[in-house]
């Protein structure tokens, strides 16, 4: 699946989360359970950044220059980067395409 | 004597074991006798052997939906039950097919195994008391509900400190058991070490041990974590980043099956175990050398 920007995207409800230190670990859920063959994942305070904004609200784009906005730093320079975290994210699963 | 019920206790759990046949001498391995209780204790659980097939209808309903499926394991869950179907996958596993019924916070098991007749139970001699492989899903739940968990590391009782070793596979876990053992250091078990809270957290001896078959019955405090590495040279170095601790831990972790609930808890456990435990990077080679460095260590800490 490709990341579209104008897309909207939110964060699975298979999923179990909690902020430990600077990251994110998530875990995937499956029928509401996590299994041995379960990937944990972790997400550093630029990840966790866009994490927090894809609840679904707003296309990816709006998200993309509001986490621009926040760190302070030029649209293009960030644009690469969130767009290979969700495609991550929507390749694990953890992520929904609406 | 003949009995058909017998108790056995770990990490503070009292298991009572109910068979429909009697419970012989060599039905179980002979470290189980390690953990033979005469009673109830505190917190107990309950696990009936039968040996004919379970009537499933009364267990499963439409809430009935299949998590996980392997060719060893298929589980099942309804809103009251957990359903384990164990099947040995020659040569790894070791077994019969079996069937677990557990209830809901896996206090009350029903085991099913139309495979044991009386003469195989006699003499089984079986590692585990639910009669899968290992009881590790069993005590990977309990201890979840109790803010304990299961690590993949060896335990040691060093001078009445609780120590845990792990590290990646091949990182030498075994080796150091083995030197630390004949160095005199009492090995709780090898592979799987139970962790669970009271008021601090401390280590259980239990029976789900790996390729070292000694095991024991002692709880003390946890202390410290080695994280083990292979080298030249012998050396402890304390690891103060406490983020890296928790992303070496948690590849060690036992991963449960367990609901988001069971999942948000074990996380918050394992914080809780990276902020409370010393741990320290553990070089080692093979001269021996490291016992006495870990020796010093916590005979120090003993004197503290």
């Amino acid at each position: 699946m490709d990341v579209n920007l104008k897309k909207y995207y939110k964060i699975s409800d298979q999923v179990v989360t909690r902020k430990i230190e600077e990251n994110l670990i998530i875990v995937p859920l499956n029928e509401g359970v996590g299994d041995l063959d379960s990937e944990m994942f972790s997400l550093n305070i630029t990840g966790i950044a866009i994490w927090d904004k894809l609840d679904g609200t707003r296309p990816l784009d709006s998200t993309i220059k509001e986490i621009a906005q926040d760190f302070d730093i030029s649209y293009e320079k960030i644009k690469d980067d969130v767009i290979k975290i969700v495609d991550q994210l929507l390749k694990k699963g953890l992520l929904l395409e609406l | 004597m003949e009995t058909n019920i017998k108790y056995y206790k770990t990490a503070g759990i009292t298991i009572k074991l109910i068979s429909d046949f009697p419970i012989y001498e060599k039905s179980f391995h002979p470290k189980f006798k390690l953990f033979e209780v005469d009673g109830p204790g505190n917190d107990n659980i309950t696990i009936h052997h039968h040996f004919h097939l379970p009537d499933l209808s009364q267990y499963l309903d439409s809430t009935k939906k299949e998590i996980y499926r392997n060719e060893q394991w298929k589980i099942f869950q309804t809103d009251n039950y957990w359903i384990y179907n164990y099947t040995p996958v020659d040569p790894v596993n070791i077994g019969y097919p079996t069937t677990g019924i557990f209830n809901k916070d896996h206090s009350i098991i029903h085991i099913y195994s139309s495979d044991i007749d009386e003469k195989k139970y006699k003499t089984g001699c079986f590692e585990a008391l639910t009669l899968f492989n290992s009881d590790m899903i069993l005590f990977s739940k309990l201890l979840c509900d109790k803010k304990g968990l299961i690590l993949h590391s060896n335990g040691f009782d060093i001078y009445g400190n609780g120590v845990l070793i792990t590290g990646v596979s091949g990182a030498g876990k075994s080796t150091l058991s083995k030197m630390l053992k004949n160095t005199g250091f009492e090995i709780l078990c090898d592979d799987r070490m139970f962790i669970k809270k009271k008021q601090g957290f401390y280590i259980y001896g239990n029976w789900c041990h790996g390729s070292i078959p000694d095991v024991s019955s002692t709880i003390v405090p946890l202390k410290a974590i080695l994280f083990l590495e292979k080298s030249k040279n012998n050396a402890i170095q304390e690891i103060n980043d406490k983020h890296a601790v928790f992303q070496k831990l948690i590849t060690s972790l036992v991963r449960p099956f367990l609901s988001g609930h069971g999942w948000s808890s074990t996380l918050k456990t394992l914080e809780e175990i990276v902020h409370s435990t010393t741990c320290y990077n553990t070089k080692f080679d093979l001269s021996g050398e490291i016992c006495e460095l870990i020796g010093e260590l916590f005979n120090n800490h003993k004197k503290i």
